[in-house]
């Protein structure tokens, strides 16, 4: 196939040919399709996974603390493939039983995913303003009402812009699936070329797919955080300065 | 209602220190209800630190405070518990307003009511309008914080503390901000929420003249402890120590 595409690339009047595109656009859908679920599923139970996480690193201390660190720290520092491929490998000779490919690439994404966004989260609690929780806390709100009304809220606001570019990553890391056959946009586009020899469209096809979907995705991002209710004011960020703590 | 709600606030032999330097010690006083009483002092002499003592915001570490049936006591996790049921009958408006700048002006007042008080949503907005309308930010309910003047966030606070109905409510520096038309305005709704309402005022200020015309006792806060204490009229004008007196001239020339 690489010697094929290589002569392919190198033949100046090589036919492109885009209507296997639409020939195959079944194909290439479902694959899509596959792609958005693991995305999804990721990023809610990733998410959801990783708000206890944050909590945890932010406010307690001792063992529960270190534990759930350590735990962090191991997900962070292993290649997602690796973790992929460990995962669908050797975690059934571990444990006894086995997942499908799709549920355990929905699980690894899932868990890297809240790994990286648990940081995201830790950071953004710390730099709640201590006036924003004393404010509920004056109202006369639990401990768990301020938590629910007031911290998980904010620091949803004020990750905005990291947790969305960690939803685009996981995205783009969904094509990793493709390595334990996953039929996802990837992998599916792989079978469409051996059905059609046609690499230079599909890849080409594939490459265009993902920048449609990421970079309107990113725009949308980056309005959002220009909302009020994402936007840090410029009061709040004078409550921050050394000036007002004094 | 029953004796021990008619008592007020009453603080006995209050202590805080941070960092293991004592802000106050051997405080002792009473704030009964409807009272409007003026807390004065020197910068960094405990004024705020004291009003977020009274209501748990800050945990003392001697003596008690209780208003009606509840009772912080030193060294108590205040969280939960009577820390939270004192902060319900104890309103606060913080000197940064401390307003949810996520929130629009309507949201910042019904999240109280909702969340605590665990009022409909309908009926919360319809209090919160007429809180607004009272305080007369009506036209300006639906905006965010930063979209207001500073006047209007500062009654945006006091109708989120006021809805709530408090018994009485904590106000810190809250004119100091404010030019003398705006500061008027402000000063008469809190004489609005004392002879109306009938809730009890503490404020912590630097404005003299204010605390003059307005409170019905003053305490001057120094060093730790209250030097002087009563009727605003008598000692503001004529105070009896040296330090109130050194304190009034330096307000005077801004120093």
């Amino acid at each position: 196939m690489d010697i094929q595409a290589e002569a392919l690339v190198t033949s100046m009047n090589y036919n492109w040919d885009f209507s296997v595109i639409w020939r195959y656009k079944g194909a290439l859908l479902q694959g899509l399709l596959v792609s958005l679920e693991l995305t999804i599923f990721c990023i809610v139970v990733g998410t959801v996974l990783s708000i206890p996480i944050a909590i945890i690193l932010s406010r307690q201390t001792g063992f529960l603390k270190t534990s759930v660190n350590f735990g962090v720290e191991i997900i962070r520092a292993l290649p997602i493939l690796v973790l992929l491929v460990w995962a669908y490998y050797v975690m059934p000779v571990l444990v006894g039983f086995s997942l499908s490919a799709f549920w355990v690439s929905a699980w690894v994404l899932a868990i890297n995913l809240a790994a990286f966004a648990a940081d995201i989260l830790r950071g953004s609690i710390v730099a709640i303003p201590r006036e924003h929780t004393e404010a509920a806390e004056a109202l006369g709100m639990t401990h768990n009402l301020v938590l629910r009304r007031i911290v998980i809220p904010e620091m949803f606001r004020r990750s905005l812009p990291g947790l969305t570019a960690m939803y685009i990553t996981m995205f783009k890391f969904s094509t990793l699936a493709s390595v334990i056959s996953v039929w996802e946009l990837l992998h599916s586009s792989d079978t469409v070329i051996s059905f059609t020899y046609k690499p230079l469209e599909v890849y080409t096809a594939i490459a265009i797919i993902y920048i449609a979907l990421i970079i309107p995705a990113t725009y949308l991002s980056k309005a959002l955080e220009r909302h009020p209710l994402f936007a840090i004011s410029p009061e709040e960020a004078e409550w921050i300065s050394p000036k007002t703590l004094a | 209602m029953d004796i021990s709600e008619n008592l007020g606030i009453v603080i006995d032999n209050a202590g805080k220190r941070f960092n293991g330097k004592t802000v106050f010690h051997n405080l002792s006083a009473v704030v009964h209800p409807s009272e409007f009483v003026g807390v004065i002092g020197p910068s960094g002499c405990g004024k705020s630190t004291l009003l977020k003592c009274i209501n748990g915001l800050l945990q003392l570490d001697e003596g008690t405070v209780q208003v009606g049936e509840y009772i912080l006591k030193a060294g108590e996790r205040i969280q939960n518990g009577a820390g939270v049921g004192i902060r319900q009958k104890v309103g606060m408006v913080f000197q940064h307003l401390n307003l949810w700048s996520y929130k629009t002006a309507l949201e910042n007042i019904i999240e109280g009511p909702i969340y605590v008080k665990r009022m409909s949503k309908e009926e919360a907005i319809e209090r919160a309008f007429v809180w607004a309308k009272q305080l007369g930010i009506e036209d300006h309910i639906q905006k965010y914080p930063s979209m207001l003047s500073g006047g209007q966030r500062q009654r945006v606070a006091i109708a989120r503390a006021a809805i709530m109905e408090p018994e009485f409510l904590l106000l810190d520096e809250i004119t100091s901000a404010l030019d003398p038309v705006l500061a008027g305005e402000v000063t008469d709704i809190l004489i609005q929420l004392k002879d109306k309402e009938h809730i009890g005022i503490v404020v912590v200020s630097h404005q003299i003249d204010f605390i003059r015309r307005y409170a019905d006792r003053v305490c001057f806060l120094y060093e730790g402890g209250f030097k002087e204490e009563g009727d605003p009229q008598k000692i503001l004008t004529e105070p009896q120590t040296p330090e109130l007196r050194t304190f009034i001239e330096s307000v005077r020339h801004g120093w």
